[in-house]
This record gives C-alpha cells, sequence and structure tokens, in this order.
C-alpha cells in the first residue's frame, strides 16, 4: 500500500496497489454528509466525481488564461489555445490514437454517436443498407441510428445477448450481410457491466470491410483503452464518466474517414474561408468544431485522463475488480435479491432486483443512509425489456470507493427490506 | 380518517431509522403506516367488470406501470380499479384514490385532482379538509423526486375520464 501513488512521474506505470485512503482525499465531495450520514456514491457509471486535479485545472484556466481560442494573437488566446490543443494530444494519448487530428471534441458521447450517424452515414446510405448494433446498447447507441434509418430507409437490426447479458457474437456475425454497412456496440454496458469483446467483433469485421463503432463510456473510467490494438474505426467517450467535467466528450476516427465525412455543424471555427460564392472548411479537427468550444471542458478532461493515468488504470481496476467480486458474493446471499448481468467478464456495475421491494422505494430508503445508487431503466430500456423488469436498481463503483461501504450499502439494503416488510 | 391521525410513530422500523433529519424529511414520514398498508394491501386492485373507461399510467423513469378503469352511472364513478406493477407509494396513492373517488361526480373527482396536486406541491401546504384520507399522502411533498409516484395514479384516472388511452409521466429522460 505505501508505494500506492497519487502523483507519481509522468508516464510511470504503478506497481503498487491504490491506495483508496490517500486517493478519497483527491475528491472534496467524499467528504460530505447526506442525511446526516457520510456519503456513499455508488452512482459512478451516471456521473463520477472529480478530483482536485480536474477542478483546479478548470479553475486556473478560469482565473489566469480565460480567453477565446484559436482567435486572438493576445497573449491570453494564445496561453488557452495551447491548454486547448495540449488537451487534444493529451486525450489522442489516452485511448492511443494515432494522431490528435483525429480527436474532435464534442459535447460527449451522445453528441459523438450523432456526429458520425449525421455526418459519416446520413449522406450515403441507401433504402435497406443495415446498421447492426447490439440488445444492450445504450439509449445514446440506439436512437441516433432510429432517426438515421427514418431519414434514409436503412433498416436497424439488433444482435442478440443471453440470459447472463453477454453478447452472442456467433448470431452477430451471422447477422451481417452485404447491405451492412457498420456495427454498433457498447464495450462496457452501463445496464449490465458486461465488458464486450469489441477486438473480435472488430476483427471480424474487418473481414467484411464494416466500419466499427465503439461507445467507450463505460470504458474509459475502467479500462485502458487502445483504439489501434482494438481496431475499430470510431471510438466515443464522456469526460464525465472518468472523473472529469460534463458537457465534454469526445469521438475518435481514423483520419481518412473524417477526411471523408462533411462538416456536419456549420459556423464559426469550422471554416478557413467564408465568402457568398462559397465556403472553405477548415482542416481536421476543426471542420467538426463549429463555434466556440468547450475550452475549460476540453481542459478538464484532459486533467481527468491524467489523473487516471497518475494512478495507473491497472491498479484502479484491480481495485474495482475487488469491489466488484466482494459485493457479488455478499449480494448472492440475499435472499430474494437477483442480479440482472452476470457476464464473465464485467466492470464495476452490479443492477439488481430485490422480491417485494421496487426499485423506487428501494432508492429513497437506501438515500437515506447516505448511500446514492441509480433506479430505473438506466437508459437501456430494450434490456430491461430483455430481463422482463421495469426497472433495476443499480450500484457502480468508482477507484474510490470502500468494502466498508459496500458495507453500508448491504446494511442499508436490510433495512429497507425490514422496512418495507 | 382525519389529518393528523398518522400513526408513524408506532412503525416497527423507527428504532432503525437514521437520525431524524427535518420532520417531515424523515423516512418515517414517507413509508407511514397507511401508505405501507396500502401498499401490501391495496384496495381495488383489479379492474372492475363491465368498466367503460381506462388508461394506462407508465413512468419511464421509475418503471411504474398501472392501468386504472372505471365504472360510471351517468356523471357519478361508481367504481374504479387498478392494477399493474409500482412502487409504494404509486401503490398507495392508487389505493387510496380509488376510495376517494367511490360515488363522487367527475367534476368532484377533477377538483379533487387539483387540490390534491396543491397539497403535492408544498410541504408546508396545511391539510384540505377536502380529500379526508388524502391527505396522509402530504408527506411525499417532501421527496421531490417521489411526488410523480403519487400523482400518476390520479393522472391516469384523468387521462381516462378524458378518453384518452395512455398518460407517460415522463417528458424528459434524465441522464443514466
Ligand atoms: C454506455 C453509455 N453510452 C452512452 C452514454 C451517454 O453518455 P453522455 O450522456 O455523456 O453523452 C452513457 C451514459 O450516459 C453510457 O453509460
Amino acid at each position: 500500500m505505501s508505494e500506492a501513488l497519487v502523483n507519481p512521474e509522468p508516464g510511470t506505470a504503478p506497481t503498487g496497489r491504490l491506495d483508496v485512503d490517500r486517493v478519497r482525499q483527491d475528491f472534496p465531495v467524499l467528504s460530505r454528509q447526506v442525511h446526516g450520514k457520510p456519503l456513499v456514491y455508488l452512482d459512478n457509471a451516471a456521473t463520477a466525481q472529480r478530483p482536485l486535479a480536474v477542478i483546479e485545472s478548470m479553475d486556473r484556466f478560469y482565473r489566469e488564461y480565460n480567453a477565446n481560442v484559436h482567435r486572438g494573437v493576445h497573449q491570453l488566446s494564445v496561453e488557452a489555445s495551447e491548454a486547448f490543443e495540449k488537451a487534444r494530444r493529451t486525450m489522442a494519448g489516452f485511448i492511443n490514437a494515432p494522431s490528435h487530428r483525429e480527436i474532435i471534441f464534442t459535447r460527449g458521447t451522445t453528441e459523438a454517436i450523432n456526429l458520425v450517424a449525421q455526418s459519416a452515414f446520413r449522406p450515403s446510405l441507401k433504402p435497406g443498407d443495415e446498421i447492426l448494433i447490439t440488445r444492450m446498447e445504450h439509449h445514446s447507441n440506439i436512437v441516433p441510428w432510429q432517426i438515421l434509418c427514418e431519414q434514409t430507409g436503412a433498416v436497424l437490426r439488433v444482435a442478440p445477448i443471453n440470459s447472463a447479458g453477454e453478447l452472442l457474437v456467433d448470431d452477430l456475425a451471422g447477422m451481417i450481410t452485404e447491405r451492412t454497412r457498420l456495427i454498433g456496440i457498447v464495450h462496457v454496458s452501463n445496464a449490465l457491466g458486461t465488458i464486450n469483446p469489441v477486438r473480435e467483433v472488430c476483427r471480424l469485421a474487418r473481414r467484411h470491410d464494416i466500419p466499427v463503432l465503439v461507445d467507450g463510456a463505460q470504458a474509459t473510467p475502467h479500462l485502458e483503452v487502445d483504439v489501434q490494438d482494438l481496431d475499430c474505426d470510431f471510438y466515443c467517450l464522456s469526460a464525465h464518466k472518468m472523473y472529469g467535467p460534463t458537457g465534454i466528450g469526445l469521438l475518435w476516427a481514423r483520419e481518412s474517414l473524417l477526411e471523408a465525412m462533411p462538416p456536419w455543424q456549420g459556423g464559426g471555427e469550422m471554416i478557413s474561408r467564408v465568402s457568398f460564392s462559397g465556403t472553405v472548411y477548415n482542416e481536421l479537427p476543426h471542420k467538426f468544431e463549429a463555434g466556440t468550444p468547450n475550452i475549460a471542458g476540453a481542459i478538464g478532461m484532459a486533467a481527468a485522463a491524467e489523473y487516471l493515468q497518475s494512478l495507473g488504470l491497472p491498479a484502479v481496476a484491480a481495485h474495482e475488480q475487488e469491489l466488484l467480486d466482494y459485493a457479488t458474493g455478499k449480494m448472492e446471499q440475499v435472499e430474494g435479491l437477483k442480479i440482472i448481468g452476470t457476464a464473465e467478464g464485467k466492470g464495476p456495475v452490479i443492477a439488481f432486483t430485490l422480491d417485494g421491494i421496487h426499485p423506487n422505494d428501494l432508492g429513497t430508503i437506501i438515500d437515506h443512509y447516505g448511500v446514492a445508487l441509480r433506479t430505473g431503466h438506466h437508459c437501456a430500456m430494450p434490456v430491461m425489456e430483455f430481463f422482463d423488469v421495469a426497472a433495476t436498481a443499480r450500484i457502480s463503483f468508482g477507484l474510490y470507493n470502500t468494502r466498508a461501504e459496500v458495507d453500508v450499502f448491504l446494511d442499508a439494503l436490510e433495512r429497507a427490506r425490514k422496512m418495507l416488510d | 380518517m382525519l389529518a393528523g391521525s398518522e400513526t408513524g410513530g408506532d412503525n416497527k422500523s423507527m428504532s432503525d431509522a437514521p437520525p431524524q433529519t427535518p420532520a417531515s424529511r424523515s423516512l418515517d414520514a414517507l413509508y407511514k403506516r397507511i401508505i405501507l398498508e396500502h401498499n401490501r394491501s391495496p384496495r381495488n386492485a383489479r379492474l372492475p367488470d363491465g368498466y367503460q373507461a381506462s388508461a394506462r399510467g407508465f413512468d419511464a423513469l421509475c418503471g411504474d406501470d398501472i392501468r386504472v378503469a372505471v365504472c360510471l352511472e351517468g356523471e357519478k364513478l361508481q367504481e374504479t380499479g387498478f392494477e399493474g406493477e409500482a412502487c409504494a407509494v404509486t401503490t398507495a396513492s392508487a389505493s387510496l384514490m380509488t376510495e376517494w373517488v367511490r360515488g363522487r361526480r367527475i367534476d368532484q373527482v377533477l377538483d379533487g385532482a387539483r387540490r390534491f396536486r396543491r397539497v403535492l406541491d408544498n410541504p408546508d401546504q396545511p391539510d384540505d379538509p377536502q380529500l379526508g384520507e388524502l391527505n396522509q399522502l402530504r408527506s411525499v411533498s417532501a421527496f421531490p423526486s417521489r411526488v410523480r409516484n403519487a400523482l400518476l395514479p390520479w393522472k391516469t384516472l384523468e387521462a381516462a375520464l378524458a378518453g384518452k388511452d395512455e398518460v407517460n409521466s415522463v417528458t424528459k429522460e434524465p441522464n443514466p
């Protein structure tokens, strides 16, 4: 424990375990109380908390060098532009993108997917073309394709999952046709925790020359992501899931794809010359970033990525898996509790139902013990339908959670049951 | 039952409760005996035979999914029942509602719905004498995230009386 690293030298991979007590001090919100009890934050899959490194990086921007980017010769603008573009390089490194020109800042995963749908596919899709996704997608990787299908006459096809919440890869392979134009797949499911075999799906798709879009919203907080190793074509993420600010995320795509895609929003920043006889678009990545960007957000996102790198994602993942195993083992012993999502490989997410207690009531009661968890459909209604539940309760761990917090949750669960019995 | 006769005090889970936050925010105020009791044995928890109007109330966010059906005799709600899957607050509210509306005219029921909304709007509202036992649900007003649950049966009943098939209590999805 002693060698746990909060601020190791940049780039050093820590060898030790995560020192959770130390790490917790990086997150100011963790010291607050809720209903007179210490906060136990188990809703990390909805959004994680922010460490001081992120908060201070954004604060510094606003206090010391706030200016618009790429627009002025004055010193503040130069500093802001440098920090903004440095953030792009940091994020390229974070997912091992071959070039920072391939990093498009977006509002988050949702906007990244919509960008791909509208820019990369809408102009070329023909009636009868197919988009193939999986049954466990988040609404943000379903609805943009439904809209696209309505616009173009293309067809949305959905690969099945099994009762453990695992993708049936062979079935997906069997659904590939010569009309398949894209495979969209969630890297880690927010509703089930399932880690999908993305590399395998990409290999499969490559044989048919079909591009693959990966929804990485739930992956980047927990896994080391290497887009070249995955061999995917589009990768989307949201900063707020990985300890960064809200309202910022990114799309990574292969440069050749981005070059071929038309801009999807027009305005400032994305042009190089405008006249009424014609407008010349800016080069990558700016072609896709119309208007003043979320500068502080990009800076905060990069700070979050650096923070995760400083702790070492393998150490983070090992700690979270330990919590997942511990909590899963305990919850399996709770009478009437059913875990929804029991895949072989899982991120630190446990969705469940409890006989006789509606998730709504569970959420309210547990909140009173200071425990934040999520109830509802988790923006994955097709998953709820598959498991024939209207809603589930879900706990999801972050790097700062502890076994003691799992125990507080289990105790609150028992009290909820007593109360409603 | 009149307001003020609530029986939270002898709730057996009292001793397990966390330190009391302001009284109305306490869990025992929400899960008071009458709500627990109506949740455990809801009244009119079936659709009445030969109903003339019904609607489905679905809250996509929470997963509450109920159907409310009404037998009318002229302007009067002869019998009202509900079925479905819902949380304790929705179930108790539906149960209390179906009792309250029995024998009342449509205009009285719609007025009741308005009054009920008003008392749920604000924890400081006094009881509304017209609402009788429904005032017991006022404690929900201190739990803003749960007010929608108490209202769902009423919205569904209003939809049924207006000849609509479905109400969806969610207009906007939050982020997961
Ligand atoms: C798996 C998954 N995909 C996509 C999203 C959408 O991300 P955002 O709302 O940040 O755009 C989320 C979370 O909201 C998610 O969990």
